[in-house]
């Protein structure tokens, strides 16, 4: 199901850059950064570009076994689980050219789909009434409980 | 703006704590109210920026000796100049109120507080210890620092003075506040990024103590134009290393007397203090660096991929910033994709790592 369905970047608080391929997601409100490996950048700019990860399956398989379709499904619930995109009601999807573009460098990919986050950062943007300075970050940061 | 009289005495423009509803309100209360009491300021301090005249309207005393002794004044004055005028303010100058609280029911949320402020023209940032505020007109290019007192200001306030209100402003022109350091030989330049404690600074340093120069560590004015020349300009002079590094730089026999250790449990000096030239009127930057301390004898450098030198530069370069997040994401992804990046491994050895960034640049003219 989650397969077949289209997404969009979950609000206007998520913005993406791609340097020579790789992109660096952040979430601004909560101050995490995210990456990819080579196979999850390329789901990642299917996805936000308005793509199903259904569309990018016509990979073969048996010549990339990273590529398991339990493998791409838990990759996409990561993203939504890390609040980086939504469930788009509408259906209307990328273009075609998009779709096989991807598709072909989904099929060389050389890593599963995974996601990395950068979260050090986070609590510097949640500083709420208690915080402390800390070293090195020099800036208020949320004083452990 | 429109101001109030200056014998108007207000104890506090809002009773109640503030509120992501009110914070715009209050904002523009105080600015409006502290600019009326403007004859009330004993002291002003002026400083030429790139491309900003600032005047500082305070109480002399640490800061202001921060501001007259820790900026690097323009050498030249650019021909789109803005202005800034600036208040320090509490309390013990007469009718000015004592700071409101932040009402401690709801997270202070700085990027979504960003966000509404900047519909109402307005910047602000609120450190919570000490009900300390930064507030600033964007539209009018009036700002105030409140405080509870004369003293009442976050410990890194002294190094690096005004901050916000540079980094709202440069932001606001397309130019960035950066937490990088600099190095650089003969007008070209390569930038330092990446978390405290990655060698940025006794990188800065080496440099400078074997005859490299630099517009500042820590942070520096960076541009980028269209066609992907990236400037560095120093805005702070201050370096600052703490006890281990003074010692491994050989720093104590230049500076002997360097004074009092800062809040971080650092010296602080000035790149004058290394460099007779002083600071670095303006760097082309040639290269993105990502210091590493490797423990190894030589320094050497090698290619890193531009996702992780954004990964370097970003964070502490937005996030020690208030405000502007977006546009400071999009920015520093331009920087990092106009230049090369590099890892620099730093040697043990001060004057082999100077050497190596040399010789870098040298290669990168």
């Amino acid at each position: 199901m989650i397969l077949s369905s289209r997404f969009a970047l979950a609000s206007d608080n998520i913005v993406s850059e791609s340097f020579d391929g790789e992109f660096v997601v952040v979430d601004l409100t909560f101050g995490k950064y995210f990456s990819f490996s080579d196979s999850g950048n390329v789901i990642w700019q299917a996805v936000s570009s308005g793509l199903s990860a259904a569309e990018l399956l016509g990979v073969d398989q048996s010549k990339n076994p990273l590529l398991a379709v339990s493998e791409v499904e838990a990759f996409v619930l990561r993203l939504l689980e890390a609040g980086l995109i939504v469930e788009r009601a509408d259906t209307e999807g990328a273009a075609d050219g998009l779709a096989d573009s991807l598709r072909e460098q989904l099929q060389n990919a050389a890593e599963k789909p995974d996601i990395q986050v950068f979260d050090d950062l986070a609590d510097l943007f949640l500083a709420d009434p208690i915080h402390d300075v800390e070293e090195p970050a020099g800036w208020p940061v949320v004083r452990p409980t | 703006m429109a101001s109030r009289p200056a014998d108007v005495t207000v104890s506090s423009p809002t009773e109640a704590p503030i509120r992501p509803e009110t914070v715009s309100h209050y904002a523009t209360d105080v600015i409006e109210t502290v600019h009326g009491l403007r004859d009330r300021f004993p002291l002003t301090c002026r400083i030429q920026l790139p491309g900003l005249d600032i005047a500082v309207h305070l109480q002399d005393g640490v800061l202001a000796r921060a501001i007259n002794e820790n900026l690097v004044a323009a050498r030249a004055r650019e021909s789109r100049t803005t202005h800034l005028e600036i208040f320090i303010a509490h309390p013990g100058i007469e009718g000015v109120m004592p700071p409101a609280a932040w009402n401690d029911e709801l997270p202070y949320l700085p990027h979504a507080i960003g966000m509404r402020l900047e519909r109402d023209g307005l910047r602000a940032s609120y450190f919570h210890d000490l009900d300390h505020w930064h507030l600033l007109n964007m539209r009018s290019g009036i700002g105030v620092e409140l405080m509870r007192g004369p003293k009442a200001y976050p410990p890194w306030e002294a190094g690096a003075p005004l901050r916000p209100f540079l980094h709202w402003h440069y932001a606001a022109t397309g130019r960035r506040l950066a937490h990088c350091g600099t190095l650089g030989h003969h007008g070209t330049g390569v930038l330092f990024a990446g978390a405290g404690g990655a060698g940025k600074s006794g990188t800065v340093v080496a440099g400078l103590l074997n005859g490299l120069e630099s517009a500042g560590d820590d942070y520096v004015l960076l541009d980028a134009d269209d066609g992907g020349t990236v400037t560095a300009s120093p805005i702070f002079s201050v370096l600052k290393q703490d006890q281990a590094g003074y010692g491994r730089l050989g720093l104590a026999d230049r500076l002997p007397s360097p004074g009092a250790l800062n809040w971080q449990g650092k010296y602080e000096f000035h790149i004058s203090d290394l460099c007779a030239a002083g600071p670095a009127e303006k760097l082309r930057i040639k290269a993105l660096l990502v210091p590493k301390i490797s423990h190894e004898k030589r320094s050497w450098i090698e290619p890193v991929s531009r996702r992780a030198a954004m990964l370097a530069l970003a964070p502490s370069a937005i996030h020690q910033m208030p405000g502007e997040r977006e546009s400071g994401f999009r920015f520093f992804s331009r920087i990092t994709q106009a230049l090369p990046c590099h890892v620099l491994h730093v040697g043990t050895e001060p004057r082999e790592v100077a050497d190596t960034v040399a010789a870098f640049l040298e290669t990168q003219a």
